[in-house]
């Protein structure tokens, strides 16, 4: 209870601070879909009650909710969730699903700025805190709010930290260094990087550079893209919001009852004696239990993947479709920005 | 009649298990002369495709009344080969504690092999055998080696012998169930053997159950599971 007292503390202070601050330059996030971690040894993921297919729909609809979180603060300018890193990430955000079984969240987090500065990379662990909120039935229900709240408070006592000069860098090296990745015998020479991946700002171009002019444009074309691969996510998100929760309700209640039945049974003896009729069938009782607890978790999943696959699939195949155009357009426009620069630099 | 009602019955306790109350039962906690059943590893085996809906076949399988004073006998032959045992009195004092294992452990048995409809499905890396009001036994192919299911309340075991599938479940308090699944070469008929033991008594009890194929009419309703819907069931064309 303190630990949510405080962090809806620092939330607010955080808030506070940020209104006090709203001169100050606004940072974008790219949020990356996060890593399945998934065992290759398919023992390895049953022992450790991993269903890749609901693996699968978490890597996507956590990080949709954090993008939620994220947006909800009024902290940060545009959130992006995209299925790859970001190139031209002001603040890219990455994650692994390290735990996730309706009880506990772990997710392993790393949030780098463009200039290389780690602004997190921790664990971030919590228990599911059932909560009911008639304010926000979106954001306010989720069984692991504070988690995400977290994260966010993370991120913002690193960006209050920071100085305005040193945000302004940070964009001006995401800009730079999208650019670079487009043209990169053009734009590297405004960088420099060490060998522990921070950048720094030799100089800028000039602000009416056609190059970099043609560079924003290609970025703005990309968030074009961009916008329309956010919207597939959050219609994943939405879709599947009931049933995920469902299924998390479900889990933690399977969990719940098999940590109590394991309790009593380790507890209490039971006074029959041993290889009597009663005390073999006990022995069978438990055990025959214990499976059907499984093979109930296995209908659970099944369920839950009956329900979302065809939003899954349709995710899947939009994603698959705008990164084939996003290749193109890329492919393109580095054919032309080549083609300029041969023009300009005969 | 299942055990419990049978040994309920006085007449027939004296007409069926004459030897039951003479067996000098505090030997057999001692005795224990059967080894454990143990999968063995790594060996030669073909997947069979057991797939399909099975009922049980009560004439070919074990009866149980006869199998149980089969397996009273055989105990009572262990102990005391020389003798018959047959007119001895009844045996009174430590002898009542392992007579409770032994009954015990033959009504067990009875309610475990009852499994009268399975349903067996089976693709090439996995077999699920669905036992009506009991948990499914299940059972997934690696590289040939067996796979060990772990449970707080004990563990099971299953892989293949040859064109056998057996599953080893080692349980608490010195419980152990062993079924040995065979599909016959005309594929028409499936037998379970069952072997349970308990550390508590020296003879294993084994109960060998046959089934035969039936067909579960068609049907143009296809439902499938789903969360928030329970069932969602659609027509579908045959």
């Amino acid at each position: 209870m303190i630990r949510i007292i405080i962090l809806i503390v620092c939330l607010v202070a955080v808030m506070a601070e940020s209104h006090a601050q709203s001169d100050r330059p606004i940072l974008d996030i790219s949020l990356k879909a996060f890593e399945m971690n998934l065992p290759d040894d398919i023992r390895l993921q049953q022992q450790a009650d991993i269903y890749p297919a609901v693996r699968q729909a978490e890597a996507r609809y956590l990080p949709s909710f954090l993008k939620l979180i994220l947006e909800d603060s009024g902290y940060w300018g545009a959130i992006r969730l995209l299925p790859d890193i970001d190139s031209g990430a002001e603040v890219q955000v990455s994650a692994a699903i390290l735990e996730s079984d309706g009880a506990t969240l772990s997710l392993a987090i790393r949030a780098i700025d463009a200039t290389g500065r780690v602004w997190t990379d921790k664990i971030y662990t919590n228990t599911a805190v059932e909560s009911v909120s008639l304010n926000n039935p979106v954001l306010g229900t989720d069984p692991f709010l504070y988690l995400y709240t977290e994260i966010n408070n993370d991120l913002g006592l690193v960006y209050s930290s920071l100085t305005s000069a040193q945000l302004n860098e940070i964009k001006s090296i995401a800009t730079l260094r999208y650019a670079a990745a487009l043209a990169p015998e053009v734009f590297s020479l405004y960088l420099e990087s060490n060998e522990e991946g921070i950048y720094t700002l030799i100089r800028f171009p000039a602000a009416n550079d056609p190059l970099l002019l043609r560079v924003q444009e290609i970025r703005e074309h990309e968030y074009v893209f961009i916008d329309v691969v956010d919207e597939q996510y959050e219609d994943f998100f939405v879709g599947i919001k009931p049933v995920y929760d469902l299924w998390r309700r479900y889990r933690r209640d399977q969990l719940s009852s098999e940590e109590d039945k394991i309790n009593r049974e380790l507890r209490q003896t039971d006074g029959f004696r041993r290889g009597s009729y009663m005390s073999l069938k006990e022995s069978y009782n438990n055990f025959r239990w214990s499976r059907m607890q499984d093979q109930y978790l296995e209908e659970i999943n099944e369920g839950f993947i009956n329900e979302v696959l065809p939003t899954d699939v349709t995710l899947e195949d939009s994603l698959y479709h705008l990164s084939g155009t996003l290749d193109e357009q890329y492919q393109e426009w580095q054919e032309i920005l080549k083609e300029f620069w041969l023009l300009e630099n005969p | 009649m299942a055990i419990h009602q049978l040994l309920q019955s006085s007449s027939f306790q004296f007409r069926h298990f004459p030897c039951l109350f003479v067996l000098p039962v505090f030997l057999l906690t001692a005795c224990a002369t059967e080894e454990p059943a143990q999968l063995p590893d790594e060996t030669e085996y073909e997947v069979v495709d057991m797939s399909g809906n099975w009922e049980k076949d009560f004439q070919l399988s074990d009866d149980f009344e006869t199998e149980f004073n089969l397996y009273m006998f055989d105990i009572q032959r262990r102990i005391n080969p020389q003798q018959d045992g047959i007119n001895r009195g009844f045996g009174g004092g430590g002898a009542s504690g392992s007579m409770e294992s032994i009954v015990g452990l033959a009504r067990f048995t009875e309610e475990i092999t009852r499994m009268p409809i399975l349903n067996i499905e089976q693709d090439r890396s996995r077999v699920n055998i669905d036992r009506e009001d009991d948990f499914a036994l299940f059972c997934e192919f690696f590289n040939r080696q067996n796979i060990v299911t772990e449970t707080p309340f004990g563990t099971e075991q299953c892989g293949w012998n040859r064109e056998q599938l057996l599953f080893l479940l080692n349980l608490t308090d010195g419980l152990q169930i062993y079924y040995q699944v065979t599909l016959s070469p005309d594929s028409r008929q499936l037998n379970i053997t069952t072997t349970v033991t308990s550390d508590q008594v020296s003879t294993a009890m084994t109960i060998s159950n046959y089934y035969r194929r039936y067909d579960v009419p068609e049907s143009n309703i296809d439902c499938i599971l789903t969360l928030t819907r329970n069932n969602v069931c659609r027509r579908v064309s045959n």
